[in-house]
């Protein structure tokens, strides 16, 4: 039976959103700072009306829906989910004025995009945008990453008990600390160090090929942004094929798949147990996936003869594959040539690899390692229980930080998001055939922007049917959010339209 | 961030393990990397 939700449900939801709003308001201040900076005066207009446009918001919801009451779990689901489709809407405006994109539809893609860390985008002449507005794109895709209620909890939500509740619901459900804040924390400052040492070695590098140092750095900086936080937003619209630098794709790959990898992981390893790098399952089963991939697409261009030489081969392939599983969309081919010049089997491959994705808990999307390995054990399980003794126990565990056995819950859960990933892999790639586009392309498309990773053959583009810029869009949110806080939010609509009182 | 806002997580002591862990990640994908320079190697020898 489906109740209808009570006035003091929609007061602790709004009074939490309101919270989330305000901090991604807060956010724009360093855009708007960097366009002070560069005197930027129509930019920093743009900033100014949209930080007041998400204050407002933000401080008045908390006006209205004052309350005492602290989250339950699905207040949690639904503050997720519904914060970040409002922090889109609100998130576009600096997009939108600044008259970059072709429409509102398209200034909230690219920012959906950004916080979901997919990389797609619509925005035109992106090589002469504002460094103001590069910062906000670079920001949106580097704290989007990590999550904007990670963002919330960390700066403003200070404790509450309610507060693990959205974190769950923004698809990150492990605790590296024993306190949720305390876990927040830990995951900035894992993320923090890595910007400044990937920031640097990408400066270095980029001012050793040449680039004045101003500029240098702030490449560096945002090419970061969009390699740790497998977002794939560059600043230039050849995106790091501009570079056009062994160097700089090599520091690129390791910051791109070291942002790839679940943050209980890293904090392992940060803290002792070296040895878990080579035993977690989520990285035992993407070197698999990944060394699977690119020998397929490594094989199929070698075979066409597409690269003259094998280091040629080396940069191409493994870039892309590395980009696409790490679900960071970097790219340093053209977007056609996926097409025109890797053919159905490496389309195939990178589509393959895109699907399977990150790791669980990392700033990465897909299907993810844990779910493959989980599926992988529980299938190797079965076989060998049906050629044991019927009196044997048969168990299987992996190894994420701590062994864990399979139990039938837990493959049951793995079994319902993967199928989840794989009908909405199936349905963008339905409608992007039924308008026209051939299936191959439209399946590649469809499964960039539900896994959130953003590598494009030409399909999404700002003259793309409108119903296409909707259906990617959702698909990012949902792909990102892992369904059940969208899910949820769907369900509470339904409640207060259909639910008894 | 300092030591009292995040609950000692940025003591001095504790960065020499952070350090250690920062490159034992970068040893492993550079490791991947050269897997993948493998592979393309045996595939220009094969066809």
């Amino acid at each position: 039976m489906l109740l209808r939700p009570r006035t003091d449900d929609h007061l602790v939801i709004g009074k939490y959103t309101g919270k989330v709003i305000i901090g991604v308001g807060l956010l724009m201040v360093v855009p708007l700072i960097t366009a002070i900076v560069f005197a930027e005066w129509d930019t920093v207009l743009d900033f100014v009306i949209s930080i007041a446009a998400c204050l407002v918001f933000g401080f008045g919801t908390q006006l209205i829906c004052r309350t005492d009451r602290d989250l339950s779990w699905s207040h949690g689901l639904i503050v997720a989910s519904g914060s970040w489709i409002i922090a889109t809407a609100l998130g576009a405006m600096p997009h939108w004025l600044s008259g970059h994109e072709g429409s509102y539809l398209d200034a909230m893609f690219d920012v959906m995009s950004g916080f979901t860390t997919t990389g797609l985008y619509m925005m035109q002449d992106l090589d002469h945008i504002a460094h103001g507005l590069n910062m906000w794109r670079h920001l949106l895709t580097y704290t989007g990453g990590q999550g904007i209620v990670v963002v919330a909890l960390t700066f403003l939500f200070k404790g509450t008990a309610g507060a693990y509740k959205t974190y769950v619901g923004e698809g990150k459900d492990e605790r590296l600390l024993p306190n949720v804040v305390q876990t927040a924390r830990a995951i900035w400052l894992v993320s923090l160090t890595w910007l400044v040492v990937g920031t640097t070695a990408l400066f270095i590098t980029g001012w050793a090929l040449g680039q004045e140092p101003v500029r240098a750095f702030l490449h560096g900086l945002w090419v970061f942004m969009g390699a740790w936080s497998t977002g794939g937003f560059a600043p230039q619209s050849y995106n790091t094929m501009w570079y056009h630098a062994l160097s700089y794709e090599i520091v690129a790959i390791v910051i791109m798949i070291a942002g790839s990898f679940n943050f209980a992981m890293h904090w392992a390893v940060w803290t002792g147990k070296r040895k878990e790098i080579l035993r977690n399952v989520e990285t035992v089963s993407f070197a698999i996936t990944l060394t699977i991939t690119v020998l397929i697409a490594t094989f199929a261009l070698a075979k066409a003869g597409v690269y003259p030489d094998a280091m040629s081969l080396f940069r191409k392939a493994f870039y892309q594959l590395a980009s696409g599983h790490t679900t960071t969309g970097f790219s340093t081919v053209y977007a056609r040539a996926f097409v025109t010049q890797w053919g159905p089997i490496g389309l195939t491959a990178t589509t393959i690899a895109m699907a399977i994705g990150a790791s669980a808990c990392s700033t990465g999307g897909g299907i993810k390692g844990i779910r493959m390995g989980v599926m992988f054990k529980a299938f190797v399980q079965d076989i060998r229980r049906a050629v044991s003794p019927e009196a044997a126990i048969v168990r299987a565990k992996i190894h994420h930080v701590r062994d864990i056995y399979l139990d039938d819950g837990l493959v049951r859960t793995t079994m319902t998001i993967t199928i989840a990933y794989l009908s909405l892999y199936g349905l963008t790639a339905i409608v992007g055939t039924l308008y026209g586009y051939d299936f191959l392309q439209a399946a590649f498309e469809g499964v960039s922007a539900a896994s959130n990773t953003g590598l494009s053959c030409g399909v999404t583009s700002p003259s793309m049917p409108d119903v296409m810029k909707v259906l990617l869009l959702c698909a990012m949110w949902l792909g990102r959010l892992e369904f059940m806080s969208v899910f949820a939010l769907g369900g509470y609509g339904i409640a207060m339209l259909r639910g008894r009182r | 961030m300092n030591g009292r806002t995040t609950d000692g997580l940025t003591r001095r002591e504790k960065w020499p393990r952070y350090a250690t862990g920062l490159l034992v990640e970068t040893g492993f994908v550079l490791g991947l990397t050269l897997v993948a320079l493998g592979l393309a190697l045996l595939a220009e020898a094969v066809f």
